[in-house]
């Protein structure tokens, strides 16, 4: 028998039996979410799609789900009948000088996104510069399921449901400021599906109630320093301390890295408005200090296309203002939004992907965030 | 390709374990998984340039996110303590063609430097050729060809000096565990 065949036998008899089995188990797992997140992202530029935003380039590990959101800004403005406005616009159809008539109350005004996102900015610069052991966080997301087979280890399943499921999930998150110490997620918490509609809902049990959604709490420990995007750079709990506090030195900062994103890592390098979108989305729920975040507000006021939408719930039912941009995704432009409410400057949710119908592929509420002391505690009061 | 979808779902599915495995030696559990899932991701993005067979540039693509994880804690951590921490008995069937010390086998790998028993995992466990696994590797075939060599020709002596230990391991021939 020559050498090769022999010793390759016994490297093959070597492969650790355990592999089989965590692997089974992790495909099972993952596979639901990890399909939905890549589908839900655009695809490669070779398809001869150009979509504004790539799917987020560098890898940011489970704790930032939300980041496969992918959002680009279009110039549009949308009149929303009825609704009171914050900002000085006219009304529309009117000329500019009969705005300046106390005349009949306009029945429909142009919400200004800039006066909604600058009074965020001013509220969350009146919160206090704290911080302790841990950023916490509890976000809660909810997705549509396009594929069978979570939880099953089944192989290729390619038809999509024939019926439209929906997951929602809570993770828990404690950040580590110090970048040495142990950083958790709590994850798969309070697991429920649901359905679009009782018909939906028949169709699943005539298919015979397939497992849809794996309801499995786990805890992950990282003895390693978890790191932040903005766009493809990877930054640390000190280095989003350390962002600038004003906004021109914050847009100074943002432009700065925006120039230095590597095309390699981009299908198509995004252009700055969709930039600092996506950054927004990213880091106003996150650790940065309270005048950075006043700051990032007003950056973001700053880009064009972006309309305002008042009286919007989140997913968990809290009132808010929806802020909006639309990007060309491939069946069409939908809006991607985010949820603020301009009284407390905090970023409640994020939803992208809505379709025409204002139904999200991806929606995430922030319940809860703040500064820990201790490891798998919520901040005390 | 019509079906961009389809095509990612069936790579998906038929990559994934082998991915995992491959990841599962260089980074534990949950940072295994996420550099899968982006693996994937970038695969996706990627898809008219993914090759077929496609799981040599998978593995190319995880074995450069693998290496940018600098984080990771089991840095320093060799290939072959990874085996011994994946554990369980060894995945072996029941026709004793070669009877040999487990530890024999491992100790001659672990002398050997952590690239050549990378190319005894690419080529015996995922079946890659040599060409292949060079690819994934980013290294010249004849490189490649010198570490694989090398590979086995200590695992071979290791063969041919293994007292017939009371530990014992047998195994069927071309065992494949790997989809």
């Amino acid at each position: 028998m020559p050498m090769s065949k022999e010793s390759d036998e016994l490297f093959a008899a070597l492969r650790p039996a355990g592999l089989d089995e965590l692997t089974a188990e992790a495909y099972g797992r993952r596979r639901e979410g990890d399909l939905a997140r890549a589908l839900a992202s655009p695809r490669g530029a070779a398809e001869g799609r150009r979509d504004p935003l790539p799917a987020r380039p560098a890898w940011r590990l489970r704790l930032a789900v939300a980041g496969t959101a992918a959002a680009g800004l279009a110039a549009a403005a949308v009149v929303v009948p009825g609704a009171v406005g914050t900002g000085a616009d006219p009304v529309p159809g009117g000329s500019g000088r009969a705005a300046a008539t106390p005349a009949a109350p306009p029945r429909s005004v142009r919400l200004d996104a800039r006066s909604v996102l600058l009074a965020s900015a001013t509220a969350a610069e009146r919160a206090s510069e704290e911080t302790g052991a841990y950023w916490y966080r509890r976000e809660r997301t909810f997705e549509r399921i396009r594929f069978p087979g979570a939880g099953t280890g089944k192989p290729a399943r390619r038809q999509e449901l024939p019926y439209r499921a929906y997951a929602a999930h809570t993770q828990e998150s404690w950040f580590a400021r110090d970048g040495g110490a142990r950083s958790r997620t709590v994850t798969g918490q309070d697991v429920k599906v649901t359905f679009a509609s009782e018909a939906d809902e028949a169709a699943w049990r005539k298919a015979g109630s397939p497992e849809l959604w794996r309801a499995e709490r786990s805890v992950n420990d990282y003895d390693m320093a978890l790191k932040w995007l903005i766009g493809a750079h990877r930054m640390t709990m000190a280095d989003l301390r350390a962002l600038p506090r004003d906004e021109a030195g914050l847009e100074a900062e943002l432009r700065r890295l925006h120039a230095a994103e590597k095309p390699a890592d981009w299908d198509e390098v995004p252009d700055f408005p969709s930039y600092v979108w996506s950054t927004a989305q990213d880091l106003l729920a996150g650790p940065i200090r309270p005048a950075t975040k006043a700051a990032l507000y007003r950056v973001l006021a700053r880009q064009d296309g972006i309309r305002a939408r008042e009286h919007v719930r989140d997913p968990l039912g809290r009132t808010g203002v929806a802020v909006e941009t639309t990007w060309d995704g491939e069946d069409g432009r939908r809006p991607a939004r985010l949820i603020v409410d301009p009284g407390s400057g905090e970023l409640l949710a994020f939803e992208s992907r809505v379709s025409r119908t204002g139904e999200a592929d991806l929606r995430v509420a922030y319940a809860d965030s703040g500064w820990s002391d201790s490891l798998g505690e919520p901040p005390g009061d | 390709m019509d079906d961009p979808e389809g095509r990612f779902t069936a790579l998906y599915d038929r990559h994934y374990r082998s991915l995992l495995g491959y990841a599962l030696l260089r980074a534990e559990q949950g940072v295994a998984e996420d550099v899968v899932s982006e693996t994937f991701l970038v695969a996706w993005r990627r898809l008219p340039e993914v090759p077929e067979p496609a799981l040599p540039w998978l593995i190319g693509v995880a074995r450069n996110l693998l290496r940018k994880q600098r984080d990771s804690r089991l840095r320093g951590e060799s290939l072959v303590d990874r085996f011994a921490a994946l554990g369980g008995e060894p995945a072996a069937a029941d026709v004793a063609e070669h009877v040999v010390a487990r530890e024999a086998a491992l100790a001659a790998l672990a002398a050997l430097p952590e690239r050549d028993v990378e190319a005894l995992v690419l080529t015996v466990w995922h079946g890659l050729t040599p060409a292949e696994a060079a690819l994934a590797t980013g290294s010249s075939r004849a490189a490649f060809a010198v570490r694989l060599h090398r590979a086995r020709r200590r695992l071979a002596r290791a063969l041919d000096e293994a007292p017939a230990a009371p530990r014992v391991l047998s195994m069927t021939s071309q065992e494949q565990r790997c989809p």
